[in-house]
C-alpha cells in the first residue's frame, strides 16, 4: 500500500483525473472531497461490503422460490383470516 | 437465458420462460454498468414479473444461472415515500430525474423463519428506455438493509 501524509488543505491525484483533497481533520476524523468522472463510484468501504455481503445472502435458489413464495402467501391468508376473525 | 429458466416441451410455438417452474412476464435486460456489488463480474441480468405472485419480481443473471433474486418494486413501499436518488446517479444512467426511471429493492428470504427483508439501502434504479441500471447506495443513514416487510406486505 502506498502511504502518503497530507495536511489538511492538500490533496492527492490519481491518474489523470482523480483528486482526492483533505478539507478538515481532527483527531477523530478527517473530512475528504472526491473529485472524479461521474462513471466511477465512490463508496464508503464499509457500506459497500455491507451491500455485498447482503446480496451474497439474497440470493435464492429459482428452484425453491415456488415453495418460498408459496409459503408467504400462505402466512398472509392465515394473518387476514386472524384479522377478520 | 440461464440454466435455472426453462422453456416449454418443443411442440408449444410460444415457449414459456420460467423462474423455478414459475412463469416469468413482461422480461426486461438490464445492463449492470457497475456489476452487482458482491457479483462485480456479472453484468447482465433480465428483470421479471412472476405469474400469479406480484408484487414480486425475479432479477437473474443471465451469465450465472445460480444467481438470482427475488426484488419488489420500490415505490409500493410506505416506507418508500420521499426518498430521492441523486442527480449524479441518474446521470450516470442518462436520466434527468427520478420519476423516468424504476427502482427496485432486493429481497432477502430467511430460510429457518420464511420473514423477507428488503434492502431499501441500495435499491437497484434501472432506466427502462436503455436497460442500463445500477445498485445505488443512498446516503440517508436511516435506511436499512433489512427492512422488515412484515408489514408491507398486506
Amino acid at each position: 500500500m502506498l502511504i502518503l501524509t497530507r495536511k489538511s488543505g492538500e490533496s492527492i491525484r490519481i491518474g489523470n483525473n482523480i483528486v482526492i483533497s483533505i478539507l478538515e481533520s481532527s483527531s477523530r476524523y478527517l473530512k475528504i472531497g472526491i473529485d472524479a468522472p461521474k462513471d466511477i463510484a465512490v463508496y464508503r468501504n464499509e457500506i459497500y461490503e455491507k451491500i455485498q455481503a447482503e446480496n451474497r445472502a439474497s440470493s435464492v435458489d429459482a428452484a425453491q422460490v415456488n415453495h418460498l413464495l408459496a409459503g408467504l402467501q400462505k402466512k398472509k391468508t392465515t394473518a387476514a383470516t386472524q384479522k377478520e376473525a | 437465458m440461464s440454466t435455472q429458466t426453462q422453456t416449454s416441451t418443443a411442440e408449444s410455438m410460444s415457449p414459456e420462460i420460467t423462474f423455478g417452474g414459475i412463469p416469468m412476464m413482461g422480461i426486461q435486460k438490464v445492463d449492470m454498468i457497475h456489476g452487482l456489488p458482491g457479483f462485480e463480474n456479472l453484468h447482465h441480468f433480465v428483470l421479471a414479473e412472476l405469474e400469479g405472485y406480484a408484487p414480486f419480481c425475479a432479477f437473474q443473471s443471465t451469465e450465472e444461472g445460480k444467481i438470482s433474486m427475488l426484488v419488489i418494486d420500490a415505490k409500493l413501499l410506505s416506507v418508500w415515500q420521499g426518498i430521492e436518488i441523486p442527480p449524479r446517479e441518474l446521470a450516470i444512467l442518462g436520466l434527468e430525474d427520478g420519476g423516468q426511471s424504476e427502482q427496485f429493492v432486493i429481497l432477502k428470504i430467511d430460510q429457518t423463519t420464511q420473514e423477507f427483508t428488503a434492502n431499501i439501502k441500495a435499491p437497484i434504479v434501472f432506466n427502462p428506455a436503455t436497460g442500463a441500471a445500477n445498485q445505488v447506495i443512498l446516503d440517508n443513514a436511516d435506511l436499512s438493509v433489512e427492512h422488515s416487510m412484515q408489514h408491507e406486505l398486506k
